[in-house]
């Protein structure tokens, strides 16, 4: 049997086999709710196990923002967007959105 | 192309020969709805967890050859002797856990017009629509005398494996006082700060170890990403240790001899002990080979959907896609492939493709404990995407050294937190 074939009825076996379901959900998704998406590249999931161990940026771990409401992440953001809260990288990232934007990604995160 | 006639078409993996009395036990799918991703790094594999967490019920097949990924990211602190290659080695074990079919076969072509990805034996697989994440292929043949076999003695260490364990065995076994050149590209490329953070490393090695060795960098271009931030950390941290060389110095190597160590420029030709040659590049050779790159070899896209321009049905992201303003960095290929994710549903729903703003963060260590980095935002206006005026730029210049370690730590952070997202 060549290794294709293998493959094949591998995957027919082991692979869940889904029909007919509309695609819907993500259909629905907001501008703020794909760019607080992005957030999680460096901090994390906030279903992430990980995130547990280590909230202690000294250590190198970029805050856990599930630790935070929508308000607290706007004001923050709003406070590294002027660079009135000092920052390593975050005043040159929060530059990059509007106030709306902002309290969008924050709302979004808040919910996720 | 190879011709209809001559194929056999999987209809998701269901009647064919092959599997004779398996057909019976196949859901015949109708009305599954089938995105097929090509490439298991940052972008691909992003972009199919995505997909799949956003609708369970869309078909994701991700086609990838290896069965393990070995990150780039990181890599450079591999060829230092700092990390062990095991902890940039992935599985794709939580992806199949979550419901995407790893197709661990290498596929040969793409057809967007009967919309299928094209495999060995005149096998098929049909999608709605294809994320095609290639990442990079090294051009060999754009610098003379430079060849998959020259690599071996002259290892470029940019697909990140095998080539990265070659390069740090080669400055192992390098006697003190040796010179380390490594030959970086123009633009664009992959991690365009790679070229200076490998530098960096190596120095760090040899400061410790070899410490009358020499790093030269001869370079193609005569600007880098984070140069004065390099340049700075180069002189405080590793004194005469770092010479680079741009374009304007005569130092683009025009042509290398891998027997002799050489490697040759418009003006002379060096003799060095551990050559790094980090070749031109494109993307990667299934989108050569589909036409779905162009003549600058890689492959441009509609800014927002990342819909090629020249493959309907196809989205490309990552290092193999045209995005402008955005680097051939990891962070941004995940970023992208989250909103290709989203884009792909909405067309697939009908729904017009959402604007929203991206973002790309990059970090650098000239050291262990020495971070830098850069950091971007941007839009989609018409074609391209561009940096959002204001927003990003480098590490303040002025930092203190308590900065560059907090960024070192941050830099570690992103590592872990991006590559347990991606394959955890």
């Amino acid at each position: 049997m060549s290794a294709f074939a293998r493959t094949v009825i591998y995957l027919l076996v082991i692979a869940p086999s889904l029909a007919g379901a509309a695609v819907t959900l993500a259909a629905t998704a907001t501008s703020g709710e794909v760019a607080a998406m992005v957030c999680s590249g460096c901090h994390g999931q906030s279903n992430d196990q990980n995130n547990d161990q280590n909230n202690d940026q000294s250590d190198g771990q970029m805050p856990d923002l599930s630790r935070y409401n929508a308000e607290q992440i706007t004001a923050m953001m709003l406070e590294f967007r002027s660079d009135e809260r000092p920052a390593t990288l975050m005043n040159r990232l929060a530059k990059g959105y509007s106030e709306i934007e902002i309290r969008a990604i924050a709302e979004a995160l808040d919910k996720m | 192309m190879i011709k209809p006639t001559r194929r056999r078409v999987l209809k998701g993996f269901a009647a064919t020969a092959v599997l004779g009395a398996m057909s019976s036990c196949v859901s015949s799918g109708t009305g599954t709805t089938r995105v097929v991703v090509i490439g298991g790094g940052f972008a691909g594999l992003t972009a199919a967890r995505t997909l799949k967490a956003l609708d369970p019920a869309i078909e994701v097949t991700l086609v990838e050859p290896k069965k393990q990924y070995i990150a780039c990211p990181f890599s450079n602190l591999v060829i230092a002797g700092e990390r062990d290659i095991g902890s940039q080695t992935f599985s794709y074990n939580n992806a199949v856990e979550q419901g995407i079919i790893h197709l661990p076969l290498a596929a040969k072509m793409i057809d967007p017009i009967s919309r299928q990805v094209l495999f060995e034996n005149h096998v098929a697989l049909t999608y709605d629509r294809l994320i095609l994440a290639p990442g990079i292929s090294l051009h060999y043949a754009a610098l003379e005398g430079y060849s998959e076999q020259a690599a071996i003695k002259m290892p470029h260490a940019w697909q990140a494996g095998e080539q990265t364990l070659l390069l740090r065995r080669q400055l192992e076994s390098m006697p003190d006082g040796g010179l380390v050149t490594i030959v970086a590209p123009s633009n664009p490329y992959r991690c365009p700060p790679g070229p200076y953070e490998r530098a960096s490393l190596i120095a760090h090695y040899l400061m410790r170890t070899k410490p009358k060795s020499k790093v030269l960098i001869m370079d193609s271009k005569d600007r880098f990403s984070k140069q004065s931030l390099f340049e700075a950390a180069w002189q405080s941290e590793y004194g005469e240790m770092i010479e680079w060389q741009g374009l304007s110095d005569g130092a683009q190597v025009v042509a290398v001899n891998s027997n002799d160590m050489a490697l040759v420029t418009d003006f002379e030709t060096i003799k060095t002990s551990v050559a790094n040659v980090i070749p031109p590049q494109r993307a990667g050779k299934i989108a050569l080979d589909s036409g779905i790159a162009d003549e600058s070899g890689w492959c441009p896209v509609d800014a927002l959907s990342f819909e090629s321009t020249l493959a309907p049905g196809v989205h490309v992201i990552g290092d193999a896609a045209i995005l402008n303003a955005m680097p051939k960095s990891a962070f941004a290929a995940n970023a992208q492939a989250k909103l290709c994710a989203v884009q792909v549903v909405r067309l697939l729903a009908g729904e017009a493709p959402l604007k929203t703003t991206l973002l790309n963060t990059c970090y650098s260590l000239v050291g262990p404990r020495y971070g830098i980095s850069v950091a971007g935002a941007y839009r989609a206006e018409g074609v391209r995407w561009r940096g959002v005026d204001g927003a990003g730029g480098i590490s303040d210049a002025d930092a203190p050294t308590s900065t560059r370690q907090q960024e070192a730590g941050y830099a570690n952070g992103w590592f872990d937190r991006i590559s347990h997202e991606v394959f955890g």
